[in-house]
Parts: C-alpha cells; sequence; structure tokens
C-alpha cells in the first residue's frame, strides 16, 4: 500500500506523469476512483483488491485524456482492457503508465503494451465462482434458462450505468441511443430490456475482460457478468481469441473467415 | 385536521394490508428480491413485504409516475385512423405500504411539477386514487441525510398515515389526512386507543449540512469550476436519477408501426449525454460537468425558487447507486465550503 503511494509520489514529483488515476476510500467504506494531480494528495491512495471499478474506464474520456501523461492503477482485468483500447485504437498507449502488483505486492510499471502482455501471460489465469454459475445456468433447461434471464431483465430501469461503468463501451453514441432508425426500443420494457441486454453482451464477445464491472455498477445487481463471461468462454472455444494475450487480434464478430465453421446453420 | 394516534399491532397490520388486497386494491409495498435487493411492487399477501429496511434501491415514485407509461394507442390503416386514450379512470385504488418519510414527502415535488401550469390528466388520477401508509425509519444510515433538507425520519409530509415501530413490535398509527381517517374509520376494530407515551423507535440522522448556507452559496456557483471537479469520476449513467424520488424528466417514445402501436413517456436522465442533444447535432451541455452542475442546481437552486420547494428529500440513493461512489452529501457539503 504505502509502496503505491511512494512510487504515485514520485512519478508526480518528477513530471513522469500528470494525473494518477487510483482508488480512494469513499464515504461509504468502498473503495472508488481517485484522481491525483498533486504528490501530497497521494497519501489516500488505498489498494485492497476489491476495487469494484475498472479504472480503464477514464482511459478514453476526454477530460481525463486532456490531464496529460496518465499512471492508472490497474488489477489484471484493466490490464486486459488496456491492451483492447490500444487494439482498437483508443487510447495513446505513450500517454499511459499502468502501475499493478506483481505476486510479491511490488508495485509494478508498465510501460508498453508489450510489457502489459507479457506481464498477464505471466501472470496467468484464474477461474472464479463465476464459471461455477455459468455451469450451473448451463444445467438449466430452455425454459428455465428463459425464465431466469426473463426476471433478471424485469429489475432492469435501463439507467445504463453497465454501459457507463465498462470500458470498452466506449462508442460516443451507442446503437440504443440512436432513432433513425430506432434500432432499440427506448423504454424499459420487457422487449426493449431484452434487446438491450442482448445487445451489449453480443458487442462484447470476445472483447470483455471479464472485470465484472456491468454487474458491480448495476444498482439492481443484475449479473450481467454471466453473460458476457459465458460468450468469452465461447469466444475462446471456437476462436482461441483472449483478450489481453496478443495485440491485433481479429474481434471474432467483425472478422470473415472462408474457414469458419458453419456447422451452427442447420 | 388534528391528527389522532391509536396503536395498530403487527398482526392488525397485516389484517389491515390484507383488507386492501382483498377489496381489490393495488398495494406497493416493500419487496426484497432474492439478490436481496429492496424495491417497492404489488404484494398480494402481507407476508411478502419487508418492512425493516434502511433504503430501497428504487424510489416508490412509480407508484405515480411509472417507468413506462402508455399516453395513447393508435391504429391507422385503409379503413380506420384512431388514437384511443388510456381511460384514467381505470386505474386500480392504490395503497403506498411502507415507504418513509423522504419517499412520502417526494410525492409534493411531484405533483408540482405535473400540475403546475398543466394538469397531467394520468399523473393526478394516479395521485387522487393512492393512499400513503408511511412508515417512519427506526434505522438510517451514512448516506441519509433528511434532517439536512427539511425533513426527519418520524415526518408525517405525505402520509394519510403514519406508522411509528414501537419497542415492543407494534406500532403507533398517526392519522394524518382525511383519506387517512377514511381508512381508520373503515377498520376501527384494528386500532387501540394510545396512551401517548409509547416508546418510538426512531432512527437519528445527524446533520450533514446547513441547507440556508447552501442555498446562499449555491446561488451564485454556476460559473464556479467546482461542477467539474466534483463530476471527475462520474460515468455518465441514469443511476442516480433513475433512483431519485423526485426526478421527474421524460421521454416521449412511439412503440410500434406506421399502422399501430401506442406512443408512451419513460423516464429520462439528464445524466446521459443524449438528454440535451438538439436537432441540429449540437449539445449544449457538452460535458458531464455541466450535467453534473444541472442536475445539483436543479434540485437546489431552480426547484427551490420556482416551485418553492426542495427538489430533494435527503435519502441518499443516488450515492448509494452511484458505480462511481460519489456521494451527494460530500459534495453537498463542499459547495457551502466555497
Amino acid at each position: 500500500m504505502n509502496k503505491i503511494i511512494e512510487v504515485a509520489g514520485e512519478m508526480l514529483t518528477n513530471g513522469e506523469v500528470q494525473l494518477v488515476v487510483g482508488y480512494e476510500k469513499g464515504s461509504n467504506g468502498n473503495e472508488r476512483p481517485a484522481f491525483i494531480d498533486a504528490p501530497e494528495a497521494c497519501n489516500k491512495l488505498i489498494f485492497d483488491g476489491s476495487c469494484k471499478i475498472n479504472l480503464a474506464v477514464y482511459l478514453t474520456k476526454k477530460h481525463i485524456k486532456q490531464k496529460g501523461k496518465i499512471a492508472v492503477i490497474a488489477q489484471k482485468a484493466t490490464l486486459a482492457s488496456i491492451v483492447t483500447l490500444y487494439t482498437e485504437n483508443q487510447i495513446a498507449i505513450e500517454n499511459i503508465v499502468a502501475l499493478t502488483f506483481d505476486a510479491n505486492s511490488n508495485v509494478v510499471k508498465l510501460r508498453n503494451i508489450d510489457e502489459i502482455i507479457e506481464f498477464l501471460k505471466a501472470a496467468g489465469k484464474s477461474s472464479d465462482e463465476l464459471d461455477d454459475k455459468i455451469e450451473e445456468i448451463e444445467k438449466m433447461s430452455t425454459e428455465e434458462r428463459w425464465n431466469f434471464w426473463q426476471e433478471q431483465f424485469s429489475k432492469c430501469f435501463k439507467c445504463y450505468a453497465c454501459r457507463a461503468a465498462c470500458p470498452l463501451c466506449y462508442c460516443e453514441r451507442c446503437t440504443v441511443d440512436q432513432n433513425q432508425p430506432q434500432w432499440v426500443q427506448v423504454p424499459a420494457t420487457k422487449t426493449g430490456n431484452l434487446e438491450w441486454h442482448i445487445m451489449r453482451a453480443m458487442h462484447l464477445a470476445g472483447r470483455c475482460s471479464n472485470c465484472n464491472a456491468c454487474s458491480n455498477a448495476c444498482p439492481q445487481g443484475i449479473p450481467l457478468n454471466l453473460l458476457t463471461r459465458k460468450l468469452s468462454q465461447e469466444i475462446f472455444k471456437e476462436f482461441k481469441y483472449e483478450p489481453g494475450t496478443a495485440v491485433h487480434q481479429t474481434y471474432a464478430l467483425s472478422d470473415f473467415n472462408i474457414k469458419d465453421k458453419e456447422n451452427f446453420i442447420k | 385536521m388534528n391528527t389522532e394516534s391509536y396503536i395498530l399491532s403487527e398482526q392488525n397490520l397485516a389484517k389491515l394490508i390484507n383488507g386492501f388486497i382483498e377489496a381489490g386494491k393495488t398495494v406497493f409495498a416493500p419487496f426484497k428480491d432474492k439478490a436481496g435487493k429492496i424495491n417497492f411492487k404489488k404484494i398480494n399477501d402481507f407476508t411478502e413485504c419487508d418492512i425493516h429496511y434502511i433504503q430501497s434501491v428504487f424510489s416508490a415514485k412509480a407508484a405515480v409516475f411509472p417507468p413506462v407509461e402508455k399516453l395513447f394507442e393508435y391504429r391507422n390503416n385503409k379503413f380506420v385512423q384512431e388514437i384511443k386514450d388510456p381511460l384514467p379512470s381505470y386505474f386500480p385504488e392504490t395503497i403506498l405500504f411502507g415507504a418513509h418519510p423522504c419517499d412520502a414527502s417526494a410525492f409534493a415535488v411531484l405533483e408540482t411539477v405535473f400540475t403546475n401550469d398543466y394538469t397531467d390528466a394520468q399523473f393526478s388520477e394516479r395521485k387522487n386514487k393512492l393512499t400513503v401508509l408511511g412508515l417512519s425509519c427506526s434505522t438510517g444510515d451514512e448516506h441519509c441525510f433528511c434532517t439536512s433538507v427539511g425533513s426527519d425520519p418520524s415526518s408525517a409530509k405525505g402520509s394519510d398515515i403514519l406508522l411509528s415501530l414501537l419497542k415492543n413490535g407494534n406500532f403507533v398509527a398517526d392519522i394524518i389526512t382525511e383519506k387517512g381517517k377514511i381508512i381508520f374509520d373503515k377498520s376501527k376494530d384494528l386500532f387501540e386507543q394510545s396512551n401517548g407515551n409509547e416508546e418510538k423507535i426512531t432512527a437519528i440522522i445527524p446533520d450533514k449540512f446547513k441547507i440556508d448556507e447552501l442555498d446562499q452559496k449555491i446561488k451564485n456557483s454556476f460559473e464556479k469550476n467546482i461542477w467539474q471537479a466534483q463530476s471527475m469520476s462520474c460515468l455518465g449513467c441514469g443511476a442516480c436519477a433513475y433512483v431519485c424520488p423526485t426526478c421527474s424528466c421524460y421521454d416521449i417514445q412511439d412503440l410500434g408501426t406506421v399502422y399501430n402501436g401506442s406512443r408512451v413517456r419513460c423516464w429520462d436522465t439528464c445524466g446521459l449525454s443524449q438528454f440535451t442533444v438538439h436537432t441540429s447535432g449540437h449539445n449544449p451541455r457538452e460535458n458531464q460537468g455541466q450535467r453534473w452542475r444541472q442536475r445539483i442546481m436543479h434540485k437546489f437552486n431552480y426547484q427551490p425558487e420556482k416551485i418553492k420547494l426542495l427538489g430533494c428529500v435527503g435519502c441518499g440513493r443516488c450515492s448509494r447507486a452511484c458505480p462511481a461512489g460519489i456521494s451527494i452529501i460530500e459534495n453537498l457539503q463542499k459547495i457551502t465550503k466555497e
């Protein structure tokens, strides 16, 4: 903990970066984003691994980019998001330093995309209880599964916190905000909610960094991460695509290959 | 009318609520879902509701201002062109049970907005048919600040009957309005005489700021650069407005085809970047700082000036729902200290 305060403070003092995007303790005791531009303010930085927000979401924001060079405190998923944002030409990587931690809790500075990818490879993959939950849902009958999601989506009021918290939902004008033509119903109706959540999950298929920011952001606690995680699994199974493992990978849903399997067409 | 107080046991409260349901009334009450989230929902039996809660995720405003509401239906073809209005007279008599004083007092703000210069028929019909059985707060948390915006955890504002939990598990029922009196008169046998000195369990909500100071400061803060700083972490979603009991902005949308469909109004929010986009493409509120300023100024400056009511009831839902952990109390305190 003290190490991150020290490193961030140093970077601001010697002008290596102009802004540190990290976490601080919020008034409800949870971690929340902190934006620090003065070395003496680095004392409030905390990192205890329970951070629910993926700070990569701020790297594409105009008012953050304007600050200059940025150090961002990154968890594994944040790093994977940075790689995808880089691949999709959304960030200038030379303006970003990712601060993360090795297995001994030492601060590691990652200054370019190759270092990030190397770090992620070394860190390896870990499974969590979400995979078990997906298995549980897969065991359901089609009808049970449909009812499960209908019940979940019925709680949605379309506040779009899931979209806002996602580092990869960076579109300036989302499909749901387009009205000529209008692709998706605007009101939080049964159809509108279903359309939105299917669309969101499909647009993240194979891009999602599995940071769980969407479900953490949902005021209603809808487990949206199950959808994106499931699609990540599918994309990996079919195309061996995994965010954060290489740059310039082709994004499964926008790429055409003559060798693509067509056995799903029945 | 003079407030009369009675004692209502939990069993009799259950009888009262189930009586409404049996009589065909719609009863909205706090309901805890499988994920542990509390929201107001139509219940079919008293046992479904959970009244020992601090705050629901969404407010109770949907009882009068549903998230999606049909304004009219249309048919348009070779043979028929017609527009069918919904008949507000079909709206059911509704009981809102277990809403805390913050939610109950928010109806005054909504009512002023929806009936100020034009009487919104659907809102008014819903509001006229609504009876509020409020529930004083016996607990609160760090996000509650009703005492700083002119209310308190046992305020009767907006309630027709106000229930307050007693140490022995029973409730004191204060009959506040004529609507409340009608309910009392119909179910007199469920209420017992109060001796006036029962011990209520009332939440303690400390003062977070002085509203007069905030009022003085905020008047001159439009051009200050506090808004950008405060909204630095704002992600630009609509969670704060959708959970808010007083936010009343809506969008109007057509669902259907050229041949048939309906026009609906649905919640909208100034937090979303698209909210103010003109047809030309110009957006007068081009950054999140300006949108955040609008939200705060609307509630603490424009509404007090225009409708003589604060646009905030201190429920703290916005702070609880914010994915970026933005605390309204903290930011209002900062404005006060500017």
